[in-house]
This record gives C-alpha cells, structure tokens and sequence, in this order.
C-alpha cells in the first residue's frame, strides 16, 4: 500500500512537471521544452500504470470503487488521451497546456481523498461492470478533451499573433471539439444503456429514476443540445466553443457529485455506502 | 396538420423540451427525497415526454425524407450542376502548366480514396462520396428513439412488478394475491403467468468466484405438474423465463401456522424479516383471525434469535419458539409457544404453530418490453455513431479548361457539422496540382 502511494506521488510530481513544461513551452516559445514535456508525460504514465496495476493486482479489481480509483483512473484517460493526440498530430500537442494540468490537478485530489480499500459487492460482480465503467472512462476523456479544444480556441482566438491561433490551427480545433463532443455522446450512450441492461440483471428494472441514473441522462442531453447547436443551428468557433464547456460541469456532477449529494443506490461505487 | 407538423420539427421547439426535460428532471431529483420514481409518474412528465416524442417522430420523418431524396440522387450531377462547377466552382485550383491533368485527376482520386471516401473516375472528371449506409444514420437514431419512446410506454402499461415471499420448501401461484406489494400496469393481464414460484433451496451465503453474493435461493417455475424454469438467483444471475424475471431480494424466517377451528382447519405463513436493530425478528404483517363472535383477533408474532456473545447470527434458531401477542376487547395477552404448540385465539379456536424455516422474498417482473428495448437501444447506438462518425460527403471535381489554362474545380457537399471537409478537399486539390500527390 505505502509503495503503491509513493508510486502514485510520484505520478502526481511527473503530471506537474509536464503541465509546467508544456506551458512554459508554448508560451516562451521553446519547442526543445515541450519534445521533454511529452517524455515526461509518457513516464508519468508509464508509472501510473503501474500503481494502477499494482492496486488492481492486490484488491483483485479494477480501478472503479472509491474517489481515489475513479478520479486517478480518469487522470490517467486524460493522460493518454493527450500523449496519443500529440504523437499522431504535432499541431494539437497544445492542447497539452489544458489537458496536462487537469490530469495533475485531478490525480492530486484523488490523493487527498482516502485511499482505503473497497471490496467488490455481489451487486457489482459483474461483466456489465466492466463495459459500464470502459465506455464511461471513454466518455468522460472525450468530453474532458473536447473542454480542452474548446478552451484552447476560445484563448487562441483572442491572440491572433500568436503562431498557434492560425486560422487553419483554430479551424481544425474547433473540428475536433466538436468531434471528440460526439465520440463522448457516443460513449455516453453506451455507458447509459450498458448501466441499464445491467441494472436489470441486478436488481430487476432497467430504470429507476436513481440521481446518478438521472443526472448521466441529463448529461447526454446537454451534450444533445450541443450537437444540435452544431448540426441544425450550424454553431461553429466560439459560439460552439462555449456550448462544449457548459455541459462539462454537469457530467462531473453526474459522475462525483450526485454520489455526494443524494442518496444513491450508486453511491457504493464512490464512497461506499 | 401541416402546421403542426411544422411545429413539432422546429429546431427551437427541439431544444426547448430538451431543456425542459433537463430542468423536470434537475429538480424532481433534487425535490423528491428517495422516492424519486413518484415525480417521473406526474403529469407534467407525462406531458414533457410525449411531446419530445411526437418532436422527435416529425424530425425523425423529415430526416428520413431528406435521406431518401439523397439516396435517390446518390452522386449523379445534373447538367445544371456541371455548368455550376465549371462556372462558378466553390474550389478552384489553377494547374501548372505542365502537369499532366489526368494524371492530377488521378491523384486527387487517391487521395480522397484515403480520405475513406468512394471515387468513380470519369472522362475529366471524378466524383467520391461516403457510402450511401451514411445517408441512414441520422434518420435510424431519431426513429430508434420515437421506438423507445413508444416501447417503454407500452412496457410500463402491461408490466408488472411485485415482492413474493415464498417459505423455502414451497410454493405460491403469480397471482396478485401472493404479492405483498405488487405495481401493475393498467393493461397487464390481470390473470398474471399463470406458474407457479416455488422455492426449493436456499444458500445464505453464496460465493461465486470469491465474491459473496448473498443469501441464494433456488427458484423454479412450474406450469401445473411440469418444471419450465430452474435457476439459483442472486445479483446479476436472475431466472428468466419468457417475460419473466425473478431476482432475490432479501431473505427472513418464515412460520407455518395452522387455524384449528371447530369446523375446519387452514394453514397460513407468517413471514419475519431480520434486523441489525433487534434481536427478535418482527412479523412482515401480523396474523388475522376469524373470531367465533364474527370479528376478529389480532395475533403479533415475533421469533426471538439465538444470541452468540453480543450478536444475533441471521439463522433459525437451534429451538425455535414464537412469541406472541393478542389482543382481544382491548386486552393483551402474551406468551411464548414452540412446535406444535398452539395459541389460543377464541371460541374454541388455536393457532398451532407447525414449522419454522426461511423464506425468501422475491422480486417478480413480468415485462415483455426489455428484451425489444434493448434492440431498440443497439439500432439507436448503431444509428448515432453512423450518424456522428460517417456524416454523409460528397464531392464533385473536374478539370475544366480555358484561356487562362485548366483547372481543377471542385464543390462539396456535407453536414453542416463539418467545417473541415471543404478545406480538406481543397488542400487535396492543391497538392495534387503542385504534384505532391496523395495526402500523407
């Protein structure tokens, strides 16, 4: 356990270099700076990895039972979503100045949260668990990426010297906010109707109307709204950047919050009662 | 008609019910204190829920019209058109003047190839376009939802969902009267299955794969003298049979009285759910007699626990007795009685208790509508990621020559979601003329 903490420190120390690197990077203009950052950003993984491997190994399940699981396996979706992004495309490695400090900032509240174990329950034994959980970490890390787009154009537009607010650049952001917008409504989808399907194997309704259930709908229908702005209203550049951030909020309400908040019949999975 | 048909489309009306379903469901969360299945059966609900259906049914129409005009069109270009892309193109890229224009038009070709777009090649000119599956997308989410929308509705209308208790080593009919509380549909058969529940075994501590799963009862359903169904039950491991779903909700002691009167005798269960707070079991309901008077006697039973050390293990006791308490004009009565022993009710009546044993409580869903919601939920799935990852594109190219030399022309099609497939194009074009061939 106390190893496996170290590890996860460690990871925390990595994140923040690489956000302080690739910032630093692009706004002091130093490419050599940000070719280290993505390194770094690959080491941190590579160590996240395997805390995430080690705890998974000795509590003998995934990384989905509690605060401290659930926030450090969603640091590191953002992590990686970045690390892929940049290796395919050296023009959006930007996005790193976004995407790198939410994966630190949000692996560091999982620190603080408590790291006990939480044992699997007869409810969650589940292959639906695992088919819930993937396409809710595949959501959550397309609309957290999506944020990211969105904020970088909204920041990039206001400084139209800056080598990296071309026209071509902002264009190809606001492409792919709106395009990581709809894989993440996609998974969101799936992650509903798997949540659905297993909830009837568990307790015998599809459905209950439980505020996590209720709060996952309401996400996917601010994220509908979003892609109707975009496909029926023809929203594009900030207009659309905006309506890729609002939601946002409301997901990690869904997904930590409401856990908090009310009663739920969901609240096992995060602070385990 | 069609003005209603007009309003139901409207953009602005879409995303108002969108907003108001959002906001209904923001705060009936938020309002209604755990019993969160109340404020979705409020008429106002109901009212926000039909009208985004009939929004989404004209949307899914006007969807599927659009779709069909395209798939009849596919990529055939009229001579109006043509005369629109020589003249007045929406990409134009002027060729050096020594390229060799067919062999640009072929590069361009491939490089729309990877592109995952279709290309036919003709004589100076060249047309790619997603597959035709594009055009259904759209048009297959909207009507999976309008299907959604309609099945859940006739789901809940004809469902029903009850808690069964049924003592180990017995039986009880589906029928309304063996459900101790019971949510029926309005049009749900009212003579039920028809099977019978019968509950054969139960594991109170099940393990499967190191994981505890509970208590387990063996449940089967039998169709007069004839098994149909048999399956231990526990979390994610249901019986189903047909529209039948049987899931184990809790697990109690369960005592078998039997009324001895001076006419006739009938047996009845009494069913005890455990309870952290308490070392004695309480009766679910307590026992109601017939008095010899006509009225009635109240009998409340409890079945105290074994205690070992400071706690009372959730098991039958090694001698079982059942305490009671009877009221009678106001007067209270209490003792104890075990095995065959009996209570005295009145009128030369007693209650002989016969058995202590467990019972489990059952979770009973008849609900023919889960299996084609799911269906309805895949197509949904299939028809949003066509919709979202294949939109439908289309462009036309060709080389047109003039004074000044040739050219290449180009106009697109596309949702209006994707703002970069023109200057993709576009730059296709002009890698091609500057001989660069296909895109990296």
């Amino acid at each position: 356990m106390t190893a496996e903490i170290i590890i996860m420190w460690a990871t925390v120390t990595l994140y923040a270099l690489s956000a302080v690197g690739l910032i630093i990077g692009y706004v002091f203009r130093k490419p050599n700076l940000v070719a280290v950052s993505l390194f770094v950003v690959a080491a941190g993984l590579v160590v996240h990895a395997g805390a995430i491997g080690i705890r998974w190994v000795r509590v003998g399940h995934g990384p989905y039972l509690g605060f401290y699981e659930v926030v450090s396996s969603f640091a590191f979706v953002s992590a990686l979503a970045f690390l892929v992004l940049a290796w395919r495309n050296r023009a959006v490695r930007v996005v790193g100045t976004v995407l790198m400090p939410l994966s630190f900032l949000s692996l560091g509240a999982a620190m603080m949260a408590p790291t006990a174990d939480m044992d699997l329950t007869g409810t969650l034994a589940s292959y639906w668990l695992g088919i819930h959980v993937a396409f809710a970490k595949l959501a959550y890390g397309s609309f957290i990426t999506s944020f990211a787009f969105a904020v970088l154009y909204i920041a990039l537009s206001k400084r139209p010297d800056d080598p990296e607010a071309s026209e071509s650049k902002l264009l190809r952001f606001d492409d792919l906010t709106f395009k990581f917008l709809a894989a993440g409504f996609i998974f969101l989808g799936i992650m509903i109707v798997a949540g659905a399907i297993w909830a009837n194997e568990a307790w015998g309704r599809y459905w209950g109307w439980d505020p996590i259930e209720t709060w996952s709908l309401i996400s996917w229908f601010c994220y509908a709204i979003a892609i109707h702005l975009r496909v029926t209203k023809g929203w594009r550049d900030k207009k659309f950047a905006w309506a890729a951030i609002v939601p946002l909020p409301v997901v990690l309400f869904a997904l930590l919050g409401v856990a908090i908040v009310y009663q739920s019949v969901h609240g096992a999975y995060l602070i385990g009662t | 008609m069609r003005r209603i048909y007009n309003l139901l489309r409207s953009r602005t009306l879409a995303f108002w019910l969108i907003g108001a379903f959002v906001a209904y469901s923001a705060v009936a969360t938020s309002v209604t204190e755990g019993d969160f299945a109340r404020a979705y059966a409020n008429p106002l609900f109901y009212a926000i829920a039909t009208a985004l259906a009939l929004a989404t049914g004209a949307c899914a129409w006007e969807r599927t019209a659009g779709a069909a005009r395209a798939w009849r069109t596919g990529t055939s270009a009229s001579a109006a058109f043509v005369e629109r892309l020589a003249s007045t193109p929406q990409i134009a890229v002027a060729l050096p003047s020594e390229a060799e224009a067919g062999s640009v038009l072929q590069d361009v070709g491939r490089s729309l190839r990877a592109m995952r777009l279709r290309v036919q090649v003709g004589e100076g000119r060249l047309v790619a376009a997603t597959p035709r599956i594009a055009l259904l997308g759209s048009p297959v989410f909207h009507w999976a939802l309008v299907a959604l929308f309609v099945v859940v509705a006739a789901g809940r209308l004809t469902r029903a969902e009850g808690l069964m208790g049924v003592p180990v080593g017995s039986g009880r009919p589906d029928v309304a009267s063996s459900y101790g509380t019971l949510e029926e549909g309005i049009l749900h058969d009212a003579d039920f299955t028809g099977l019978t529940v019968r509950v054969t075994e139960l594991r109170r501590d099940h393990v499967v794969a190191g994981v505890d799963r509970g208590a387990a009862p063996l449940v089967e359903l039998w169709r007069g003298d004839t098994r149909v169904a048999r399956h231990l039950v526990y979390p994610n491991s249901p019986l189903r049979y047909g529209s039948m779903l049987v899931h184990a909700n809790a697990y109690g002691l369960s005592a078998r009285f039997t009324l001895i009167g001076p006419a006739e005798e009938q047996t009845t269960d009494v069913f005890y759910d455990f309870s952290a707070e308490s070392p004695v079991v309480e009766a679910y309901s307590p026992l109601v007699v017939d008095s010899a008077d006509g009225g009635t006697v109240t009998v409340q039973t409890g079945i105290p626990l074994d205690i070992t050390g400071d706690v009372a293990p959730w098991v039958v006791p090694a001698e079982p007795r059942v305490a009671w308490t009877r009221i009678v004009d106001g007067v209270e009565a209490t003792g104890t009685v075990g095995l065959g022993e009996s209570i005295d009710v009145g009128g030369g009546a007693t209650l002989r208790l016969d058995d202590v044993g467990y019972y489990a409580r059952l979770s009973v869903v008849d609900d023919w509508s889960v299996y084609p919601l799911y269906a309805v939920l895949a197509i949904a799935v299939i028809g949003l990621a066509l919709a979202l990852l294949l939109p439908p594109k289309a462009v036309w190219v060709m080389l047109v020559e003039s004074e000044r030399g040739t050219s290449l022309h180009a106009r697109t099609r596309q949702p209006r979601s994707e703002l970069v497939f023109a200057s993709a194009v576009g730059d296709v074009l002009c890698r091609a003329a500057e001989g660069k061939g296909e895109r990296p």
